[in-house]
């Protein structure tokens, strides 16, 4: 699926400006302890958190994340932005809950796998 | 002439409420004169409100206290900071406490957080929920302790929660950290081994100690002159001939 229908059917705000948005997505990962993130995602995953510290713009670079969503309306440092910018990985930022996104994420995915 | 001192930076008081109501400061200030521990820095989660009791007794003691807190921040990352004296501390408690979130802490539940006089006589308890983590970033944590002209270290950087590595991945280009600690969980050649891209910073190791015999752990010694901040301050710089030793 492609980013921007994602984008769509969770009803997510684009925080990032200048970032490609035209990014295939396979799946999803969903922590906020950075370490377990760089062990365990993928590549092409949309990666669901509520840490918002800059180094989450490192680690989605590193792994090739399609995007990072920023859950429950948390506030996003300024330099994560200018960060993300630079490295073009697209964040969102959502009021649902980790839950709900992963919930809703999930089920479309699956849907067009079948 | 140099001389060797045996530290221990990172020791709780009956004010975190996951230490046990024994430590409290005459206890503390005798196991270190026991362990022959010279160095001891009292760092309480989120508070620093029982470090003046040890600053009243330590002249009893060959002993240097430094006043600290281990703080955790909006990442969820526990950090140690240090200051010359009670006023900075207290100063660095302020702005902790104003970002500190307005929750009850449940002593069924998580213990008591007692405030005491250096014998341990209880004056009061705090209310509010030490164990949690304050609304302040790792990015406003520096920029303060460091107008403070505090100590940062980065806690237990190994461990799997709570620590900067856990929580961020590695420590953020901008933070300028005086040293790192590892746990008592993992040796000095093991820790080398896992965290490379540590190498150029000063290590230290901590008993983190909740409870009195946990302070046995101790084996940070710093090579300094004389028994004061600032001598502790160039030994984590690696100045001017001082240094800090791990002794497996």
């Amino acid at each position: 699926m492609k980013l921007d229908e994602v984008q769509d059917l969770l009803n997510l705000k684009l925080v990032t400006k200048k970032t490609n948005i035209d990014r295939e997505v396979q799946g999803g990962y969903a922590s906020d302890l950075l370490s377990c993130v760089m062990a365990h995602a993928k590549e092409n995953e949309v990666w669901i958190t509520i840490q918002s510290h800059k180094n989450i713009v490192a680690v989605a670079s590193l792994l090739n994340l399609s995007a990072i969503i920023i859950a429950e309306d948390v506030t996003i440092d300024e330099n994560t932005l200018i960060k993300a910018e630079e490295e073009n990985i697209p964040i969102y930022s959502s009021d649902k809950s980790i839950y709900e996104l992963c919930g809703i994420l999930y089920n479309i995915l699956s849907r067009e796998s079948k | 002439m140099y001389s060797e001192y045996p530290a221990d930076f990172h020791i709780h008081t009956c004010l975190s409420p996951c230490a046990e109501d024994e430590m409290i400061p005459v206890n503390i200030l005798n196991m270190a004169k026991l362990i022959g521990t010279r160095i001891i820095g009292i760092c309480d989660h989120n508070s620093a409100a029982n470090v003046k009791p040890f600053l009243e007794i330590a002249s009893e003691y060959e002993i240097l206290v430094l006043p600290g807190m281990e703080v955790q921040s909006a990442e969820e990352v526990h950090m140690l900071c240090f200051f010359e004296n009670l006023s900075g501390a207290l100063e660095w408690q302020e702005y902790v406490y104003q970002h500190l979130p307005q929750i009850d802490n449940n002593p069924r539940y998580f213990g008591h957080q007692w405030l005491v006089d250096g014998k341990g006589n209880v004056l009061g308890e705090e209310k509010r929920m030490l164990l949690t983590s304050t609304k302040l970033t790792i990015d406003q944590i520096y920029k303060k302790v460091y107008e403070l002209n505090g100590l940062l270290i980065p806690a237990h950087v190994d461990k799997k929660h709570y620590s900067i590595v856990s929580q961020l991945g590695f420590i953020p280009e901008n933070i300028k950290v005086d040293a790192i600690e590892f746990s008592k969980a993992i040796s000095e050649n093991e820790f080398r081994k896992a965290f490379p891209h540590m190498a150029k910073h000063t290590f230290i190791t901590s008993s983190d100690a909740h409870r009195l015999q946990e302070m046995i752990y101790q084996k940070t010694f710093l090579h300094i002159k004389s028994l004061n901040f600032n001598e502790i301050v160039l030994a984590l710089k690696g100045l001017e001939g001082r240094k800090v030793l791990i002794k497996d």
